[in-house]
């Protein structure tokens, strides 16, 4: 997964700011599905299985995270994203 | 263009490699051919490369949890919070109720900020990992879990025992003669129904963790009670006291506070 940080248009704690309240802003499960793709780097089969949710399901959730993150992050940066 | 729509679903799909091989090539296929989800492509990617700025906050907050204490702190919350704690959510099992609301101050205590509060609450709320997942540096592994279920089956017992003791004392030290109207009355016998249903919760979590001498003493206290308020209407004064003899005579109040003792101290 893309783990570097070259993206930095703002300082880098701003930016970790900036993400950690879009992130609280999301639902609590688009939210629990983005940590651990994201940071836990489980596969969707795995939360699937864990969540006992479907494949689609936990597929679906986490394109919706990602698309309302990049809602939510674009006032703050100021552009669309 | 046509596929666009449908293709777009998959793009984040796709940036995590979760595609199979030959949605793959078609993804990259279309991509190459359509601007505006390249374009699209590229805001996914910044948006997710932005979420990578609070891996360092993880991995800190990550490394400052003593998961060692954990279990023994939420129990602990439970415990506090909620006693006793409902016989169904317990064995709905220990994911669900960490996920309860009233568990958040514990986490918030021990994560930074909210949002790493959310993500230590994922972490506890998870179930046991597939067993091809590799266990990585986030992941709660199941001793965790263990080790939570464990506290929760010495505290929920060390609860039983506590009740059925003071039962079981009234009993005993009431006269024959007004033991029978002792069972009928609706405080004995609801508290000893109640106390019925939660050794059935308990003693799953019991065999599971070969607490044999714990379970031994508790199917004994079941039993007794089980006697006591299906037949408690008929037994005579010569039985009930024969019964309150036997009681004294295997040691029962005895066993049980000294299994109490050992299961405060951790010893079972």
């Amino acid at each position: 997964m893309p783990a570097q940080n070259s993206y930095d248009p703002l300082g880098s704690s701003d930016l970790r700011e900036i993400i950690s309240t879009c992130l609280k802003k999301l639902a609590e499960k688009q939210r629990m599905i983005f940590v651990m793709r994201h940071y836990n780097q489980l596969k969707y089969r795995e939360i699937a299985q864990i969540l006992d949710i479907s494949l689609g399901t936990a597929k679906s959730l986490h394109f919706k995270a990602v698309q309302n993150l990049r809602g939510l992050m674009a006032p703050y940066l100021g552009r669309q994203l | 263009m046509m596929d666009c729509k449908k293709l777009k679903k998959d793009l984040v799909a796709f940036l995590y490699g979760e595609l199979r091989e030959n949605e793959k090539k078609l993804m990259k296929a279309h991509l190459d051919a359509c601007p505006d989800c390249r374009k699209e492509l590229q805001h996914l990617k910044e948006v997710i490369k932005g979420a990578d700025s609070l891996q360092e906050d993880i991995e800190k907050a990550m490394s400052s949890v003593d998961w060692e204490e954990l279990p023994s702190k939420i129990t602990e919350a439970v415990f506090a919070k909620e006693a006793p704690l409902s016989r169904e959510r317990w064995l709905a099992g220990i994911s669900r109720f960490l996920f309860q609301p009233k568990l958040r101050p514990v986490y918030a205590a021990l994560l930074i900020g909210v949002l790493l509060g959310s993500i230590i609450t994922f972490m506890v709320f998870r179930s046991p990992l597939p067993r091809e997942t590799e266990a990585g540096e986030f992941f709660v592994s199941q001793d965790f879990f263990e080790k939570v279920e464990l506290e929760m089956a010495r505290r929920e017992t060390l609860s039983y025992l506590e009740e059925s003791q003071y039962l079981l004392l009234d009993f005993i030290q009431s006269p024959s003669e007004k033991s029978a109207e002792f069972w009928q009355s609706e405080f004995a016998s609801q508290k000893a129904r109640g106390l019925l249903a939660r050794k059935k919760y308990i003693s799953p979590q019991l065999d599971k963790f070969k607490m044999a001498k714990a379970k031994a003493i508790c199917d004994q206290i079941e039993y007794l009670f089980y006697e006591l308020t299906q037949i408690s209407v008929q037994l005579s004064e010569e039985e009930i006291s024969k019964i309150q003899n036997m009681i004294e005579e295997k040691n029962l109040l005895l066993k049980i506070k000294l299994l109490k003792k050992e299961l405060e101290q951790s010893e079972v």
